[in-house]
């Protein structure tokens, strides 16, 4: 994977973390953040 | 409650001081007993927000965040500590909102890496990070992912 992109997976990731109403992301809400960032396939696939 | 205001503290000491805290100091910054904490931490740690040492119990990792010495220190103005992986070196930049620099090595040569966070871009954009389990995996052995 580009850095590009894993820097641009950190941001959506761990963004919030020092949050108090940081919460865990629901696995519907990640297969939407992989899709956006183009990371599709059996590698980033829950199914 | 207690386990949102645990995990917070938690955060919030590896952002200032780059390594965990104890349990004591954890219970000092939440007016709470220390076997409060330790169940608050075992809570956190089932609820995937935190990962404990499976034999002493201690935080081992609080993603980004990692207790012990891994191969991805980072430094963040004048703190350093250590991340979990190159996505999480990268994390620690996205969550204590600074400019890091972050000391690795290639995985395949041992060549010594150096790549920055700074205004937001990272330099040198070129590199290419591998990622070694599917997604699907992560949580089978978070020690190897």
């Amino acid at each position: 994977m580009p850095i590009s992109v894993t820097w641009a997976l950190a941001r959506a990731w761990y963004a919030d973390r020092l949050s108090p109403e940081w919460r865990r992301p629901s696995r519907d809400e990640v297969v939407a953040l992989f899709t956006r960032l183009g990371l599709t396939g059996p590698a980033w696939s829950f199914a | 409650m207690d386990d949102a205001r645990v995990r917070l503290a938690l955060y919030r000491h590896f952002a200032v001081t780059g390594a965990a805290p104890t349990r004591a100091e954890l219970a000092a910054a939440c007016e709470l007993g220390e076997p409060d904490v330790s169940a608050a931490l075992e809570r956190l740690d089932q609820g995937r927000a935190v990962v404990l040492d499976p034999r002493t119990r201690d935080v081992w990792m609080a993603m980004p965040f990692s207790a012990v010495p891994t191969d991805y220190r980072v430094h963040w103005g004048h703190v350093a500590g250590y991340a979990n992986c190159a996505w999480d070196a990268l994390g620690i930049a996205a969550a204590v909102g600074r400019d890091v620099t972050i000391t690795t090595h290639d995985p395949l040569t041992r060549e010594p890496l150096e790549v920055r966070v700074r205004d937001g871009q990272v330099v040198p954009d070129t590199l290419v990070v591998h990622f070694a389990v599917p997604a699907a995996h992560w949580w089978q052995d978070i020690g190897f992912t």
